[in-house]
């Protein structure tokens, strides 16, 4: 009884470090992944600004000019965006609000971005590359916050057209679904992706448990042989 | 008094939490308001003019006898007027032929010789079938009833306005519009349901004192 | 065997239950079982495992990855 109880001890133990071992590995790529962010972040915003100042840097009333809206939108509206994410990543890096609010304000920077380009097409690339930034979490959860805000942007953006108050008829207006499609598109692979990742890291920490235990296992076994070996000659002794 | 340890003294979970909330809320309002000034900005049209009913007769431009004529007139340095050529250079894909497209830059009086020049003016050139004139102190622009940039308005071969306004669906946003819809339907149809759309861009003419972004607030 | 092929270390695996009962598992079965089981049938030496008919040590069974 004595020696099961030492047996569920260790066991116990053994199971906690192993399940402890793949927190701990989940932990680090959340924190190296909210730290990549901030760098991330600050990047788009100087990116934003120069944009805006290269390509729209005053706004003209016949040839009188003004500081363009959009330097201001990407300085203050940019600079708003990535405040409380990039706060949440200094101040509270691994956890998941940091991460969801960051997968948010991530997608927010794209339509920030496709705003100030004027709608390209190429800037909606930006969309899609930050869902594989965004993978980097491996935590399924943050590519679905991502696709969700994409898709409110779109809706909420679909509600101010001013071509629902100007017309009546939009023939393109499934256009947006079609926007929609090659999103979901992209982030059903990359959530595959970040499950299958998962599995082989808890993988990788139960087979470190279980080879503990079977190094637990060999010492036990090579302790009670050794006893048996001191015990030995003073039981034969005369 | 007592010395108290630095444990003590650190700010409750339940406050802490609390100022992360407001936090958060502070900051959901100022990017909601954020993006929606934006809209508002890009939403906004600029001034509707009153284009003539009939083709001017005092007017330089040159208007095409044996099909439609499509005058855009364009603020040299309007950054929003980059995606009304772009979609101007769309829509003549879609209508070849039918249509003979005037690309009119505005230079204001007062303005100094050669700042009409800009990349815009050259894009404008390098449409295919399209024709650059320039609005030397915006004489054209008035007679034709054009105060923002980025106007389009289309005669048919007999000098009668079919269409007034503009191409884009938002300030400075390539992509679909109703108005270039509208001159599709007008060229290869004869109808539309309507006859114009807000056109976005710059203003043509300064008004003194006014602040170009003034309208919009 | 082909030339890239690998061999498993194990692909079968007997465990003694707690009523005496021997209970055979292929690979993917006794790897599909908790971490919790896994470790104390280690731990309590109530697990055989066996590559074909031949049965393997523990630690040629566990070891090798």
């Amino acid at each position: 009884m004595k020696s099961d109880q030492h047996v569920d001890a260790a066991t116990e133990a053994i199971v906690q470090r192993a399940r402890e071992r793949f927190r701990k590995h989940r932990a680090r790529a959340f924190v190296a992944t909210d730290r990549l962010f901030v760098k991330i972040f600050l990047g788009q915003w100087l990116f934003a600004v120069f944009i805006a100042l290269v390509f729209s840097p005053y706004a003209w009333q016949g040839k009188l000019k003004t500081v363009h809206p959009h330097v201001w939108i990407a300085l203050l509206l940019g600079g708003a965006i990535i405040s409380l994410p990039i706060a949440l990543a200094l101040v509270r890096p691994g956890q998941a609000i940091t991460r969801h609010v960051i997968a948010c304000a991530q997608m927010l920077f794209s339509a920030l971005l496709i705003h100030l380009s004027g709608g390209r097409i190429e800037t909606h690339f930006h969309v899609f590359g930050s869902l594989a930034f965004l993978a980097f979490y491996l935590d399924w959860t943050v590519l679905l916050t991502a696709t969700v805000t994409i898709a409110l942007d779109h809706l909420a953006r679909g509600i101010f057209w001013p071509e629902s108050v100007y017309g009546i008829f939009n023939p393109e207006w499934w256009r947006f679904l079609e926007h929609a499609f090659w999103v979901v598109f992209c982030a059903s692979f990359l959530v595959a992706s970040c499950l299958r990742q998962v599995r082989e890291w808890l993988t990788f920490a139960e087979e470190g448990g279980m080879i503990e235990a079977l190094a637990e296992s060999e010492w036990r076994q090579r302790s009670v042989l050794e006893r048996a070996a001191q015990d030995a000659p003073a039981k034969g002794a005369p | 008094m007592p010395r108290r340890s630095v444990a003590s003294m650190a700010v409750p979970g339940p406050t802490r939490a609390g100022a992360w909330l407001i936090a958060a809320a502070v900051w959901g309002c100022a990017v909601v308001g954020g993006f929606a000034a934006l809209l508002r900005y890009k939403s906004t049209a600029g001034p509707a003019g009153a284009a003539p009913a009939v083709w001017p007769a005092d007017s330089a431009l040159g208007r095409d006898a044996d099909r439609a004529t499509l005058l855009m007139f364009v603020h040299p340095h309007c950054v929003c007027s980059r995606a009304s050529l772009t979609e101007l250079g769309r829509l003549l894909e879609r209508v070849r032929g039918r249509v003979a497209p005037q690309v009119v830059f505005v230079r204001p009086p007062g303005a100094a010789p050669g700042w009409e020049r800009t990349a815009l003016r050259d894009a404008a050139v390098a449409l295919p079938g399209v024709t650059v004139a320039d609005d030397d102190g915006g004489g054209e622009a008035r007679r034709f009833g054009a105060a923002t940039s980025g106007t389009c308005l289309l005669y048919d071969r007999s000098g009668q306005l079919l269409f007034a306004g503009g191409i884009t669906a938002l300030r400075g946003h390539q992509g679909d519009s109703f108005g270039q819809e509208r001159i599709v339907a007008l060229l290869t149809t004869g109808a539309a349901d309507r006859r114009d759309s807000p056109v976005f861009g710059c203003e043509l003419e300064d008004t003194p004192g006014k602040d170009p972004i003034e309208r919009i607030r | 065997m082909g030339l890239f092929s690998r061999q498993e270390s194990f692909d079968k695996a007997v465990v003694e239950l707690p009523t005496g009962e021997l209970r055979p598992l292929t690979k993917s079965e006794f790897e599909a079982l908790p971490l919790h089981d896994r470790v104390r049938a280690i731990l309590s030496k109530k697990l055989k495992f066996y590559r074909g008919v031949k049965e393997v040590s523990m630690k040629e069974a566990l070891g090798d990855r």
